[in-house]
């Protein structure tokens, strides 16, 4: 406990740090900028211009404050020379359910380190760190186990170490990787597992959990091969019984015993492996990958009866293989994008799950079709469709359904010189005939500090549905960020 | 930057220009002089963006607002037998929150064939590819939130214009001929602009200044270059003034440093450099040491 509170009155204290100095450039360079001055610009016409008459003056006492401000950018920026190579970010987030109960679920600030640098020719370090103090937790009624888990957290997002020769190029050390081309869906991108303990409200730089690997990277011309060798294989995270977007899952059943997880521990046993080779051809980048991984989300074993009488279950991670290929392809106004992939020997739960031998494995089939519009620039749509297949699929499988898709829109476009950025985004669940309509404005106040405002929307009514637990959680939040 | 220096037709690349005379005071055969100009076979640069909408406070004009400044850093290599294909890479290094972001783009000369671009963000985590647009179609947006188009960007063809000699006069203390550019009705489909008057450098075949007119035929934008100087032996404008006359905002682009004909390899270019921090800084420390 002692030491949850000096962590959060260090993270309050930097934050404090961070604001001070931002606020002080900030009024610096206003100031400045005030003391260049120019002469009114004459209103002329196009005789007169091409009579040499036009008059550039004000262009060039304008290109003055410009250039200065840009010297000045250079030189203020003190606190990225005291870092040297780095990138510190603090962010506040602020979230509001709308349905009952009505009440702020995050009051967050969050300080992110991101630090890299060629320290030997060839040899290149990356450090990107977090951490964030959640004051929702300071007024709201939680479990105790959950306000000291999630009142403080801090993670490392990355750190590893990279070496690149000739053609080859080496990786070790904590990192992310995204393989394929879907934004909406999980079709190839298998690597790195996910943090969903805030499902969809989670920001995109945390969405994914690092994991100390071994990347090799082979280049030649337009090709890539790239082999990952995982022998610490991490899963998804979930929010734990008790949080604000903890799932339903076993342990809420009434009647039953839930262990703690096996989580997969760092072995050769457990070694996770994958395999790219990607080539650009002409319009179009081409991948094809094959994995043999442990699934991120457990299946729940039965084992015994225990002493109550109770069933006792064990959540396990079972391994599976995967083939799969993505490609994308531009034309015009449009990039079209697609992905497919065989998932062999997924394990799954069966429906009377409280026997022995009560899991199944089954094949699945996962696709993805999209494509991008791009209207010059004026704005841009983006439409995906996606599902997945489980072949052989039978009613006794528990929680899943032989097909589940997912239709995910969105249409942006920029305003006031791309600074103020809105966007629209749908999922909606085909099966369920459920949708999350979120709406998101980016405000770039300055280069240094920038605001986003975002409404989600749950049109969900069925309670067992994939989108059931969400339905009373709309919710609107502001954030507020700077980088220096 | 390398996408700007070379492809921004009026702002930046014709600022560089070959040491050949014309003889003919052809409005044509100056504009062809001008766009078939050296401008190296490499450039590796850093270039400033500067951008802020201007006011008046008095009789002075001064930033309505703190500018915003986007610092880049670019490499570009010409392929080809006429080095008309490009083949270009650009790092933010600054406002911070954009640090990292990298672009890479391959451009064509040859008709149709379409631009391939591709972006890289670290919290996407993947290299994506972009789209680079219809060019039947009239591009809207600026590059970076400037005053710059992506448009203005765009390489211009000699033969999607018509060419008139307007006048001969005297410009930064250079004599300049006065040359009237007009879409062809094709072309003029496609654009956003339905003429610019080009002050062109008689000796130089420079381009120092530029006004360009919208669809409705307003003058809207007017470029001004400044700060020639030979580098390697071309010509290049160290600053390109663009000031929007509607929106009353300008925006200076400001080579720093920048290097020419130093040798880049083929596979600097590629997207290996987008995602490969060790491939990449190795690679750049060498080519920042030609920098100017």
């Amino acid at each position: 406990m002692s030491h949850n509170l000096i962590f959060s009155a260090i993270a309050r204290l930097l934050v404090l740090i961070v604001v001070c100095i931002s606020f002080s450039t900030s009024v610096i360079a206003q100031n400045s900028q005030t003391l260049s001055s120019l002469d009114e610009e004459e209103e002329i016409d196009e005789i007169e211009e091409a009579s040499g008459l036009l008059d550039n003056e004000d262009d060039e006492e304008l290109e003055i404050q410009l250039t200065e401000k840009g010297k000045q950018s250079h030189q203020q920026d003190w606190l990225s020379f005291l870092i040297a190579a780095g990138r510190l970010s603090y962010r506040h987030e602020w979230a509001y359910h709308t349905a009952e109960p009505e009440r702020i679920v995050i009051n967050r600030s969050s300080l992110r380190l991101q630090w890299e640098k060629l320290l030997l020719p060839g040899h290149f370090l990356l450090f990107d760190w977090k951490m964030a103090y959640n004051a929702a937790y300071d007024r709201l009624e939680y479990p105790r186990e959950i306000e000291q888990r999630y009142r403080f957290q801090e993670q490392t997002r990355e750190f590893y170490l990279q070496s690149s020769f000739e053609n080859i190029s080496y990786k070790l050390g904590k990192q992310i990787i995204v393989w394929g081309e879907a934004d909406g869906a999980e079709v190839t991108d298998v690597i790195s597992p996910r943090d969903l303990s805030e499902f969809l409200f989670i920001p995109l730089e945390d969405a994914r959990i690092g994991q100390v690997m071994l990347t090799t990277e082979y280049y030649q011309g337009s090709e890539q091969w790239m082999l990952i060798l995982n022998p610490d294989p991490k899963v998804n995270r979930f929010a734990r019984p008790g949080h604000e977007y903890a799932l339903p899952s076993m342990t809420d059943q009434p009647g039953i015993m839930v262990k703690e997880e096996n989580k997969p521990v760092g072995s050769l046993v457990n070694m996770e492996i994958g395999i790219r080779w990607k080539k650009t051809i002409e319009q179009s980048d081409l991948s094809l990958m094959a994995a043999d991984l442990i699934a991120d989300t457990p299946v729940y074993r039965f084992e015994h009866i225990n002493d109550q009488g109770l069933p006792v279950l064990q959540p396990e991670y079972f391994r599976f293989q995967m083939l799969g290929a993505a490609a994308n392809l531009t034309e015009g106004n449009f990039l079209w994008k697609g992905e497919l992939a065989g998932k062999f020997r997924r394990v799954f739960q069966r429906s009377d799950f409280l026997k022995k031998n009560a899991l199944i494995e089954r094949n699945v089939i996962d696709t993805a079709l999209g494509l991008e519009y791009d209207a010059n620039g004026a704005y841009l749509i983006i439409i995906e469709i996606s599902n997945q297949h489980l072949l052989n699929w039978t009613r006794k499988i528990n929680s899943f359904r032989r097909d589940e898709g997912n239709l995910y829109a969105s249409i942006s476009k920029n305003f006031l010189h791309e600074t103020l950025k809105p966007q629209y985004t749908l999922l909606h669940q085909i099966q369920d005939q459920e949708t999350v309509h979120q709406f998101e404005t980016v405000y770039e106040i300055n280069d240094q500090w920038s605001s986003t405002f975002k409404g989600t929307y749950f049109d969900s009514h069925q309670k067992n549905s994939s989108l059931g637990f969400f339905q009373n959680r709309h919710r609107i939040s502001i954030d507020i960020e700077a980088h220096f | 930057m390398v996408l700007l220096q070379k492809t921004l037709i009026a702002f930046l690349s014709i600022t560089t220009l070959s040491v050949a005379t014309v003889q003919a005071e052809d409005a044509r055969e100056i504009m062809r002089q001008v766009l078939d100009r050296n401008d190296g076979t490499t450039e590796i640069s850093q270039t400033t963006i500067s951008t802020c909408r201007y006011t008046k406070k008095g009789k002075k004009t001064v930033c309505a607002e703190k500018p915003r400044v986007k610092i880049l850093e670019n490499v570009r290599k010409d392929y080809g037998p006429r080095e008309k294909d490009h083949k270009s890479i650009a790092i933010i290094l600054s406002p911070p929150g954009e640090k990292g972001i990298g672009f890479l783009q391959y451009d064509y000369e040859a008709q149709g064939k379409e631009t391939d671009q591709w972006m890289y963000l670290s919290a996407l985590g993947k290299v994506k590819r972009i789209i680079s647009g219809n060019e039947d179609e009239p591009k809207t947006g600026s590059f970076f939130g400037s005053e710059i188009s992506y448009e203005d960007m765009e390489a211009r063809n000699l033969k999607d214009y018509t060419y008139k000699i307007l006048a001969h006069e005297t410009y930064q203390k250079r004599a300049c001929w006065v040359i009237e550019i007009l879409p062809t009705p094709q072309r003029a489909r496609k654009s956003n602009y339905s003429k610019f008057w080009s002050w062109v450098d008689k000796e130089r075949f420079l381009v120092l200044k530029e006004i360009l007119y919208n669809r409705s035929g307003k003058r809207v934008k007017r470029v001004t270059m400044r700060k020639v100087e030979q580098i390697d032996g071309i010509w290049l404008a160290r600053q390109s003034l663009v000031n929007n006359l509607e929106s009353r905002r300008m925006s200076v682009l400001q080579t720093k440093q920048v290097a020419f004909n130093i040798p880049v390899e083929e596979d600097f270019l590629t997207q290996r450099t987008l995602t490969d921090g060790a491939f990449r800084e190795g690679r750049l420390i060498k080519l920042r040491d030609s920098l100017k």
